[in-house]
């Protein structure tokens, strides 16, 4: 008796969750074919992914919260960029929000210092971002630029200062994409 | 009433010249008129790309005696209006001499199929013609009297330009891709979703796409345009652009459909404004585009065309307003300076401002093919046989110094391109020249956009006098910069090789820090002989420095496309030092600095 209720509770509070677990873990893993190698993501509850997507080649989007992230492939990156060329290339990002900032009538609040993306062995490279107003609304944005097995991508995305808590979430999301 | 009769009698003495060798003279004319035509013909093959008219674009032009010159399409645009311009007035003045011809009718153009605005801008100019010849005094019905049935073809295709108004706004166009071995859809945007059964232009029907053009431009300014992988560089400068342009419009709108239906329609609203402003009237009651209050001098074509024919004056506009003037709309709208509809906004108006002066550029372009039309006709009879490709060599030289003389003349136009190309192929005198020019061009921009800089931003501060200030700063930097005083040739001839380099030798080191030495000391004559206090000669460097570094950051100059963006400008012979500042305050004058100098020197403007 005692066993059978056991084996129940087991069931119930045990096995059951993690068979959802599992399918979750599956599910969550998704491998994503683009044009010169396939990706793999585990999207977090309420993200999927579409290609080509207003001629964004990948973009993944959580549609409730109005999020999307975007996927663009570039010629491959030089994997041995020196701090120097590192240094070079955010100031071209500076100057080049800047210039859109001109033209959009908006104001900076700060750059984000550059920061490099090292940690994975696959995945190399560095993320620029900035803040910035447009009227009474601050936006932030950050755009990555990785290479994954001599494959290079940038990944962008905006969010507005009422979305500031999703920040993490995508943030370690693109942190944690696989290449195969 | 002495210097009248003089003028008559010199007029006449000219004219009896004139008519010695008349025949000549055409000839001459036909021969230059050929010429240009040749240049214009070059100018499209260079400059247009899918129908947008590449300001910026440098490339070089062939000249006929093999030589090239290296210019921006915007330069040679201008100086052909100018040549076409001046052509005209000397053949009118020689015509009214001889007299011998009578009125021709234009050129009638039969190709009737539309392809892009500048069949339409052929037709438009044919009709035109016509239309001010005859259709001021005679009812309509004569508008088409001298080449009637032809025109009648020309008319019918022009209602053709109105074919994409028939469709509905978005069409889904799927084809069979051979190589991918797929069926492929893409979204047409047309805009005919936007009219009304009473729109002016919604009963045309055809097979023409100038509309087309419009609405594509309207979507690929909203869409991503990155066909292909770009490198780094390239992305910094075009893709993030874009994809923050994107990612705004797409957090913003539900479907970029409605935005993208609501801006066409917003924007064609003013170009129609911008059109009758410039085309409909030849004098308004004020000189200001947004209130400019009653016409005082109609245009009389304009006013004789009819709603169609109106419309397609705008067809021919589309490579004038579907670049920057169009894109600089879009973000507008998007970050809320511009509102919709027509309704102008204080703020809004310098993008507003960029419309109506894309249009008034591309009149220019405009009546310049109208004058080649219009020379041609009248060409065609007083010299029946076409003289060959190969002009004289009198035709040449009068180019030749024609191209030397316009930009020389112009301000800030091309004097540096022909001067580029005259560094890379000259002797070191020319060398120079050239580095002078440069140092005098860049100190033009850095003084302009920096007093304009004070003026806006110490306006309301207490204790500056916003206006001494930026007199102050404007004769520092004549007297600190001025390479005209550079009198040693040894030092500008070893500066002028530094030009447009990244690295310099060792030797070119010591050139260039002899030249930031010389500057330093004018620098301390200036401020003990003008009394500078501390802190207005801490504003006016601060200011130098950020406007030499905006003017040299943004301006267009050499940019290297696909390997690392190469952003720079070495006036001062000076490689361009690296942009570290965080501060956002100075980050912010620079935004500032930015649109100060894309309103006063918009030709110049990269981004």
């Amino acid at each position: 008796m005692g066993q059978k209720v056991a084996e129940k509770f087991c069931m119930k509070y045990f096995v059951i969750p993690l068979i959802f677990f599992l399918i979750a873990r599956i599910e969550a893993s998704t491998t994503i074919p683009l044009k010169n190698q396939k990706l793999t993501v585990e999207l977090p509850r309420g993200w999927t992914y579409q290609l080509d997507y207003w001629k964004i080649p990948l973009a993944f989007i959580n549609s409730s919260d109005n999020l999307i992230i975007a996927v663009n492939e570039l010629e491959q990156i030089n994997q041995l960029l020196t701090d120097a060329d590192k240094q070079n290339y955010f100031t071209h990002y500076k100057l080049g929000r800047l210039a859109w900032l001109s033209l959009a009538f908006g104001k900076l609040v700060k750059f984000y210092e550059y920061e490099d993306i090292n940690k994975n062995p696959d995945w190399k490279g560095m993320v620029f971002g900035y803040v910035y107003k447009l009227g009474q609304t601050t936006f932030y944005e950050k755009s990555y630029y990785l290479t994954c097995k001599n494959v290079s991508y940038n990944l962008k995305y905006l969010i507005d200062h009422s979305q500031i808590k999703v920040m993490d979430t995508m943030d370690a999301m693109i942190r944690g994409l696989g290449c195969l | 009433m002495l210097i009248r009769f003089c003028l008559v009698f010199i007029f006449l003495l000219s004219a009896s010249l004139f008519s010695i060798e008349p025949d000549q003279k055409q000839k001459e004319f036909w021969e230059y008129l050929q010429l240009l035509e040749d240049q214009i013909h070059a100018l499209e093959q260079n400059c247009y790309k899918e129908n947008q008219f590449l300001d910026y674009y440098e490339f070089y032009m062939p000249l006929p005696s093999g030589e090239q010159v290296f210019a921006s399409c915007n330069q040679f645009k201008d100086f052909l209006i100018k040549e076409i311009a001046k052509l005209q007035t000397e053949f009118e003045a020689y015509d009214q001499n001889t007299s011998a011809m009578g009125p021709v009718c234009p050129a009638v153009i039969h190709h009737l199929p539309i392809n892009s605005w500048k069949d339409l801008s052929i037709i438009q100019t044919a009709l035109k013609d016509k239309m001010l010849a005859d259709c001021v005094n005679n009812a309509s019905y004569y508008v088409f009297q001298c080449v009637r049935d032809e025109l009648c073809d020309v008319y019918a295709s022009l209602i053709s330009a109105f074919d994409s108004f028939v469709n509905s706004l978005w069409i889904a166009d799927t084809t069979y891709n051979k190589t991918t071995q797929a069926w492929e859809t893409h979204a047409k945007l047309s805009l005919r979703k936007l009219l009304n059964e009473n729109s002016c232009g919604y009963k045309a029907s055809g097979a023409s796409d100038c509309f087309h053009i419009f609405a594509q431009g309207v979507l690929k300014n909203i869409v991503m345009l990155l066909d292909s992988a770009k490198s780094l560089g390239h992305f910094l400068i075009f893709g993030e652009d874009k994809m923050s342009t994107l990612l705004h419009i797409l957090r913003a709108f539900a479907n970029p459909v409605d935005l993208g239906a609501s801006i066409a329609r917003d924007y064609l609203g003013l170009v129609r404004e911008a059109v009758i402003y410039h085309f409909g009237c030849d004098q308004w009651e004020s000189d200001n585009f947004l209130n400019r209050g009653k016409c005082l001098k109609p245009d009389l074509a304009w006013k004789c065309m009819d709603c169609d024919q109106q419309l397609n004056v705008m067809c021919g506009l589309m490579g004038s307003i579907l670049g920057q003037p169009l894109s600089s709309y879009i973000i507008g709208r998007i970050s809320g300076s511009i509102s919709g509809g027509l309704e102008v906004t204080k703020i809004a108006s310098s993008q507003v401002k960029k419309i109506f002066d894309a249009v008034g550029r591309g009149k220019g372009w405009f009546q310049a093919r109208h004058s080649m039309q219009y020379l041609k006709s009248k060409m065609k009879i007083a010299v029946p046989t076409a003289l060959g490709k190969i002009p004289s060599p009198q035709i040449l030289q009068k180019y030749q110094s024609a191209v030397k003389g316009a930009f020389e003349d112009g301000f800030i136009g091309g004097k540096h391109s022909v001067l580029k190309l005259s560094h890379k192929l000259g002797t070191s005198g020319y060398q120079q020249a050239f580095f002078v020019n440069k140092m005098t061009q860049h100190r033009l921009e850095v003084k302009e956009v920096g007093r304009e800089f004070i003026l806006e931003k110490f306006k309301n501060s207490p204790g500056i006098d916003a206006k001494k200030l930026a007199d102050d700063y404007v004769k520092y930097i004549d007297a600190v910069h001025d390479a005209d005083k550079l009198l040693d040739p040894r030092v500008r001839a070893a500066l002028a090789k530094t030009y447009g380099k990244h690295l310099v030798s060792q030797e070119e080191r010591v050139a260039v820090n002899l030249l930031n030495q010389l500057e330093d000391q004018r620098r301390v004559l200036y401020v003990q002989q003008a009394g500078l206090g501390p802190q207005d000669l801490k504003i006016i460097r601060e200011v130098e420095k950020y406007s030499d570094l905006g003017v040299r950051s943004y301006g267009n100059r050499d940019i290297v496309v696909n390997s690392v963006p190469g952003r720079y400008s070495d006036e001062f012979g000076r490689p361009t030092y690296p942009f570290v500042s965080n501060d956002p305050h100075i980050l912010n004058d620079m935004i500032d600095i930015i649109t100060i100098y894309r309103n006063r020197f918009p030709s110049l403007v990269a981004y």
